[in-house]
C-alpha cells in the first residue's frame, strides 16, 4: 500500500510517483534508472547566498517584531479610538499611478521594474494613490464621509552610498468627502492622541502648520507659468536641504520672475498670523481657513502642540491646501510624520474630484525619536508556563498537559526534546515563564502533574484535568 | 504690500499638468492581487489575529502570498509558545532556485533592479528563514514555518497540534478538514529495497501516529 500523499507543511512534492512506481526493480536498478537525480538536491546555500537582507531592507528577529507590533497596535488602537476603517492594497501596483511630473523626489525614487508579462509595476512608495484607486473603485458603494486608515510598506529606490532605508513601514489616516478644516483639526488631532499615548509630550515634538493657499495667493501677485505652481511647492520643500542660492535657481527655471522669488521667500519666513495678515490681506481663504484650523484646535485641546510656520509645504505635488508636518524640537530628527488636503486628486486619475485629507507617519523617524528620549518600551517575551517530561516515555503525556493547557487559552511552550532540567529552567528564565509544569511518572500514574511557580519556587501537585 | 491678484493661480490646472492626463487609470488592482477594503480587512484580521493567538506569537501579516490563500504551515503558536519574526518582501533570487522542479521557481516573481541584482518578490517564507539563521546563530530558534532545533518527530507532531487548534478554534471540525500525512525521507534512503519502502513506511506512520497523541487529535 502506497504511503500517503503530501505531507500538511511540505511544499508540493515533485512528481516522483512515475519514479517510484516501478517497485518490482531491484534496488540498484531503481536507483539508477527511475530516479536520475535526487529530486532535492542539498543547496549549500552558505557558499552561494548572502545571509543579510538585501541593502536598505531589514529582517525582523523576534525583539524587533515585538517592538514593531508595539507601534502597529498604538498606531491601530488610536485609529480606532476616532472610529477609522482599516483597510489595506497591494505592495505591487502599475507605476503608472505614480506618474507625476512635478520634480519629487519620491518620483525619482520609484522602485519600479517590468513584469514578465512586460506590464511597468512599482513598489508602491506611498499609500495615497491606492486609496484614491480603491475610492474610485468602490464607486457609489461607499457612503461618505470616508473615514480609512492602513499600515503598509513602501518602497523606494535609493543609490546605496547614503546608506539610507529602501523601506518603511507608514501609517496613514485619510478622512475623503470633509471639505473643511475640521478634517485637518480631526487628522491633526489623532497624531497628538498617538504621541501622548506613548508617552511623548508637547515639549518633544511639535506641528508646523501652513497651507499652499498661501504660495498660491503670494504666487497670483505676479503672472506665473501654470505648471509653476506644482512644481515651486516642491522645490520649496528643499529649503533648510539646499542652499537660498540653490533654490533661488530652481525657482528661477521654472519661470519665476526674481520679484515673485523675492516675495515668496520673505512669506516663507512668517511665522505669525497677523505677519501673514499683513502681507496678504485679512480675506483670503488661506489666512480664513488657518485660523478656523487653529480656533478648532484650542477646541480638541491640542493649540500647545502647533504652530504656524508659512515654510511648511511638504513635498508631495497634490497637497492643495493645509499641510502639516511633525517635528522634533531638538532639531536633530527629520520629519516625524507629514499630511495636508489634496482636494484635486481625484481628477488627476480621471475620477470627479472628491475633498481629502490624510497623513502619513513612518515607522522609522519615531522608534529614533523614542531611543533618543529613552521612552522605547520595553516588549519582553513572556510565555506564562512552560512544560516538560521529566521522562522519555511521557513525551506524550506532555503533550496532554499542554494541550489541555492551550484548550483553555493558556500560552505553553512545550519542551520538544529529551533535555535535562538545568536546560528548562534555564529556558524558562528566558521565556519569562510563569509557571513550570513537570510530567513525572510517579504522579502522572495518579494523573498528576507538577507546577512550579516560578517567582516563589512554591510547588504543589494538581490534576490535569483540573489545571488552569 | 498688497497688489491686485492679476492671475489666480489655479492648483488644479498646475496639478494636471503635472500628472500626466492621458492615463487612463486602472482602478483595478494589478492582477493577482487584492485590495482589502474595510469588510475584506475585517475579515482578514479576524484571521490573521486567530493565526497570531494560536499559531506563532507574532508573524507578518503583510505579505503578499503568490500561492497560496495564507500559508498555514508558514505560521506557528502563540499558545505553543513561537516567536513572531519577519523579513523583506525582497529577496535575492538566487534565495530561491533550486535544481528542483518545483512550481514556485516557474511562477517566481523576478526582476533585475535598477543596480542590476536579480531580485524577487518572495514566494515563500522558508528560505529566509534559512538566511536569517545563517545570519544569527541563536539557539532553539523556534519559528514560522519550521522548528528550527529539533527535526524530530515531537517537532512535526507539535506544528500539527498548533494548526489543529487553529481549526477547532475557527470553527471548523474534523469532518471538514482532515491531515495526509507521509514521510520524505524515506523515498531517498538508497540502501532500502523499494518494495520495502511501503511497508517501512507503514510502520514509521504509524510511531508518527503513536506520538501525535494530542487529546482527542483523530485527524
Amino acid at each position: 500500500m502506497a504511503p500517503a500523499t503530501v505531507d500538511a507543511f511540505m511544499a508540493p512534492a515533485t512528481p516522483l510517483s512515475a519514479d517510484n512506481s516501478d517497485v518490482n526493480a531491484t534496488p540498484h536498478a531503481s536507483r539508477s534508472s527511475s530516479v536520475s537525480s535526487p529530486p532535492y538536491q542539498a543547496v549549500d546555500y552558505s557558499q552561494k547566498i548572502d545571509v543579510n537582507p538585501r541593502k536598505g531592507t531589514r529582517d525582523f528577529p523576534p525583539e524587533d517584531m515585538r517592538l514593531r507590533n508595539w507601534l502597529f497596535q498604538n498606531f491601530r488602537e488610536v485609529s480606532q479610538l476616532f472610529g477609522f476603517e482599516e483597510v489595506d492594497y497591494p505592495i505591487l501596483e502599475s507605476e503608472a499611478l505614480y506618474i507625476r511630473k512635478g520634480g519629487e523626489e519620491i518620483r525619482d525614487q520609484i522602485y519600479c521594474f517590468e513584469d514578465r508579462g512586460n506590464r511597468r509595476v512599482a513598489l508602491r512608495p506611498e499609500l495615497t494613490p491606492s486609496l484614491a484607486r480603491l475610492v474610485m473603485q468602490k464607486g457609489q458603494s461607499l457612503s461618505y464621509p470616508i473615514k480609512w486608515y492602513a499600515i503598509g510598506q513602501c518602497w523606494r529606490y535609493e543609490n546605496m552610498t547614503r546608506g539610507r532605508r529602501r523601506e518603511h513601514y507608514q501609517w496613514n489616516m485619510d478622512i475623503i468627502g470633509v471639505p473643511d478644516v475640521t478634517g485637518e483639526a480631526e487628522l491633526i488631532s489623532s497624531i497628538v492622541t498617538f504621541f501622548k499615548r506613548i508617552g511623548i509630550t508637547a515639549k518633544d515634538v511639535g506641528i508646523k502648520i501652513s497651507s499652499r493657499k498661501v504660495l498660491q495667493e503670494v504666487m497670483s501677485l505676479y503672472s506665473v507659468p501654470e505648471t509653476s505652481f506644482t512644481k515651486a511647492c516642491i522645490i520649496i520643500d528643499k529649503m533648510g536641504k539646499i542652499t537660498i542660492e540653490e533654490l533661488k535657481k530652481e525657482l528661477k527655471s521654472i519661470e519665476l520672475s526674481n520679484d515673485a522669488i523675492e516675495n515668496l521667500l520673505q512669506v516663507l519666513s512668517i511665522k505669525s498670523f497677523t505677519e501673514l495678515e499683513e502681507k496678504l490681506g485679512g480675506t483670503g481663504e488661506a489666512i480664513n481657513e488657518l485660523k478656523q484650523l487653529f480656533s478648532l484646535a484650542e477646541k480638541f485641546g491640542y493649540s500647545e502642540w502647533i504652530q504656524f510656520d508659512a515654510s511648511v509645504v511638504r513635498g508631495l505635488a497634490y497637497y492643495t491646501g493645509i499641510v502639516f508636518e511633525g517635528f522634533d524640537r531638538e532639531g536633530k530628527l527629520r520629519a516625524v510624520c507629514g499630511g495636508g488636503r489634496y482636494d484635486r486628486l481625484f481628477s488627476t486619475f480621471g475620477g470627479d474630484d472628491l475633498p481629502a485629507c490624510g497623513f502619513g507617519f513612518g515607522d522609522a523617524v519615531i522608534i529614533e525619536l523614542l531611543k533618543e528620549r529613552r521612552l522605547l518600551p520595553e516588549v519582553p517575551l513572556e510565555i506564562e508556563n512552560i512544560v516538560c517530561s521529566l521522562d522519555p516515555d511521557l513525551k506524550g503525556a506532555a503533550a496532554r498537559v499542554a494541550s489541555v493547557l492551550r484548550g483553555k487559552g493558556r500560552c505553553v511552550d512545550l519542551v520538544l526534546e529529551n533535555k535535562p532540567l538545568k536546560w528548562v529552567f534555564k529556558r524558562a528564565a528566558r521565556i519569562n515563564a510563569r509557571r513550570l509544569i513537570l510530567v513525572g511518572s510517579a504522579e502522572w500514574e495518579k494523573g498528576m502533574v507538577v507546577v512550579k511557580i516560578l517567582s516563589s519556587g512554591e510547588q504543589y501537585q494538581v490534576n490535569v484535568d483540573e489545571l488552569e | 504690500m498688497s497688489m491686485k491678484p492679476l492671475v489666480l493661480v489655479d492648483p488644479v490646472q498646475s496639478l494636471r499638468r503635472c500628472i500626466r492626463p492621458s492615463i487612463t487609470h486602472n482602478v483595478n488592482p494589478p492582477k493577482g492581487t487584492r485590495d482589502f477594503p474595510p469588510e475584506e480587512m475585517c475579515l482578514r484580521n479576524w484571521l490573521f489575529q486567530n493565526f497570531r493567538e494560536v499559531f506563532i506569537q507574532y508573524t507578518n501579516f503583510y505579505f503578499p502570498t503568490w500561492h497560496c490563500l495564507y500559508d498555514v504551515e508558514y505560521y506557528v503558536s502563540q499558545l505553543f509558545g513561537f516567536e513572531e519574526v519577519d523579513y523583506p518582501v525582497l529577496e535575492s533570487e538566487a534565495l530561491y532556485l533550486r535544481k528542483v522542479g518545483e512550481e514556485i521557481r516557474d511562477q517566481l516573481c523576478c526582476f533585475e533592479d535598477r543596480g542590476n541584482c536579480r531580485v524577487a518578490l518572495r514566494p515563500e517564507l522558508t528560505p529566509s528563514l534559512a538566511r536569517y539563521r545563517c545570519l544569527k546563530t541563536i539557539p532553539m530558534f523556534f519559528s514560522v514555518q519550521k522548528i528550527c532545533a529539533p527535526p524530530d518527530k515531537m517537532g512535526k507532531a507539535e506544528l500539527t497540534s498548533s494548526i489543529v487548534t487553529f481549526f477547532k478554534r475557527i470553527g471548523i471540525t474534523t469532518k471538514d478538514v482532515g491531515f495526509k500525512i507521509s514521510i520524505r525521507k524515506l523515498y531517498f534512503e538508497d540502501n532500502v529495497p523499494t518494495d520495502l519502502k511501503s511497508t517501512i513506511s507503514q510502520a514509521k506512520q504509524h510511531h508518527l501516529m503513536q506520538n501525535l497523541w494530542y487529546g482527542d487529535l483523530k485527524w
